[in-house]
């Protein structure tokens, strides 16, 4: 589904990627784990197109997206869940998913306003209110939903669960599993050991620009203090 | 002041803030999508009067002087921002001196096209004449610029809130990398907000055109007035231009009636105000940085 060769990326002078390679194969999901200003958002900028790599070689179902400005890299089937929710504030729920709205798939996992509305069922019963008068829950959920109206293959999600009360943060969790069992591919950026290992087949851990190690969810499960000390590189 | 004064000061306020109105909201919409401060807004305005005031000639057609005026400055915006603008985003500096070196342009074409002499527009026929108010005589024209400057707040406004294109121009104002990730290419309404701000700066200059006329110089001072709307009312947001446009129209008026040395001050004030107590401006969402 997506490839990342090499990727190197600088904002301004400072060089923020330096060499990243990572895989998500078609139907997985895969963490980036790391902490803060290592580099993971940057990734997921880079894939997007908001931030194009200066050098290397983004593949996305075959094809080199990398230098793609965002709106052609989204129409191949991508979506974003950005990190802070990004919702359009001044807009209302209802317009908030329809805008991104596309009807690529006809078969019964199409997604359309009333199906993200069973998903999120609150949602629906905020849908004439404006973004910027939603609970972090509730923005966080539109940020899902608007992301699933477009119908990707495949999804970034960048720290999607980032200061949520645990309740909630356990429920979109439990939605997450869900996308997962329904063939989604997604590439996940937290940085909560516990959530990445729950949800992800395949986890990438990121220190200063680059991937320092890499392994299924099974094997990293007994490698946490690993994981941590690699992650406090 | 009397109250037939009075009322008639403020239709007076009112006619003028809606003008202003017209200029100001492709102003501020314009920044709040693209970031973008065009200084040579004014001259869309000019220009609109004078290319109305030429049309009006040749066809003694005031309708067609409207549209064909704001059509053809919407055209000369729309190639502004193709050819000069795509390249300059993010970069204010650039962009001030850009838009700074059209005002000296299109001022200069202005007077080789024109002459320096003041001109103004003939009231339509079917304007002409007053109406009684309180014993005080009001133009007729002057209501219809309030008439026909609410229309256009309402279009604007039906516009944004009811059209695909319209919701799409919010949310890029609110944030338009976002936009992008949602497949939807936003230069395309780059240029649609750009041209559609041409053509209402062009439209307002038809208009004032009876009331106001056309002369050299005519660009910097109603672009002085848009950009205290701004500042008084908010940038990016339509209500902001309404009121913000209101509003001066309002002290402008009162200020020259009240203590005329000093009109143009009280305008300053009134910005310094608002910058200090609100710097967002009255209706704003975004800081001037």
């Amino acid at each position: 589904m997506l490839q990342l060769d090499e990727v190197h990326t600088y904002y301004g002078d400072s060089h923020v990627l330096q060499g990243v390679n990572l895989e998500v194969a078609r139907g997985s999901v895969v963490a980036l784990l790391g902490q803060n200003g290592m580099g993971k958002t940057t990734t997921i900028h880079s894939i997007i197109g908001f931030t194009p790599p200066a050098r290397g070689k983004i593949i996305f179902k075959g094809i080199n997206i990398s230098g793609l400005p965002p709106s052609s890299i989204a129409l191949m089937g991508m979506a974003l869940v950005p990190q802070g929710r990004r919702i359009f504030r001044s807009l209302t729920v209802r317009e908030n998913l329809i805008l991104g709205y596309r009807k690529t798939k006809t078969d019964k996992t199409a997604y359309d306003l009333e199906r993200v509305y069973e998903l999120f069922p609150s949602l629906k019963l905020r849908s004439a209110n404006r973004g910027e008068q939603l609970s972090g829950g509730e923005q966080q959920m539109l940020a899902i939903g608007r992301a699933l109206l477009t119908n990707p293959d495949f999804i970034l999600m960048d720290e999607p669960f980032e200061g949520l009360a645990p309740g909630i943060s356990k429920e979109l969790r439990q939605k997450v599993l869900e996308l997962k069992k329904s063939g989604m591919s997604i590439l996940l950026v937290e940085q909560n050991i516990e959530a990445a290992l729950q949800l992800a087949d395949y986890v990438y851990i990121m220190s200063k620009g680059k991937i320092v190690h890499g392994g299924s969810a099974a094997q990293l499960q007994g490698e946490k203090d690993i994981i941590k000390r690699f992650i406090l590189l | 002041m009397e109250v037939a004064q009075f009322i008639i000061q403020i239709l007076n306020g009112l006619s003028y803030g809606l003008l202003l109105f017209l200029l100001a909201a492709g102003l501020s919409l314009i920044f709040g999508l693209m970031g973008i401060i065009n200084l040579a807004h004014g001259s869309y305005y000019m220009l609109g009067a004078y290319l109305g005031l030429t049309i009006m000639k040749t066809s003694a057609n005031f309708i067609l002087a409207l549209v064909g005026a704001a059509t053809l400055v919407a055209l000369l915006g729309l190639i502004m921002e193709r050819v000069f603008f795509r390249g300059l985003y993010k970069q204010e500096l650039d962009q001030v001196l850009l838009t700074f070196g059209f005002i000296y342009i299109f001022m200069d074409l202005a007077k080789y096209l024109w002459g320096g002499t003041p001109r103004s527009l003939p009231t339509p026929p079917l304007l002409e004449g007053s109406l009684e108010i309180f014993g005080a005589a009001f133009p007729v024209y002057r209501l219809a610029l309030i008439v026909s400057g609410l229309a256009v707040a309402l279009l604007l406004r039906l516009f944004l809130e009811k059209t695909r294109t319209g919701m799409i121009i919010r949310a890029g104002v609110d944030d338009k990398e976002m936009v992008t990730a949602l497949a939807i290419n936003i230069k395309l309404y780059f240029s649609i907000i750009f041209a559609l701000g041409a053509f209402l700066a062009a439209f307002g200059g038809v208009m004032g055109g009876p009331v106001i006329g056309a002369y050299p110089g005519l660009d910097f001072e109603i672009l002085v007035l848009a950009l205290a709307v701004v500042v008084v009312g908010g940038l990016g947001t339509l209500r902001g231009a309404f009121w913000g446009s209101i509003l001066v129209g309002f002290i402008d008026t009162f200020s020259k009636a009240l203590f005329p040395s000093f009109s143009m001050l009280t305008i300053y004030i009134a910005m310094a105000l608002i910058l200090i107590l609100k710097p967002s401006g009255l209706l704003g969402r975004m800081e001037l940085s």
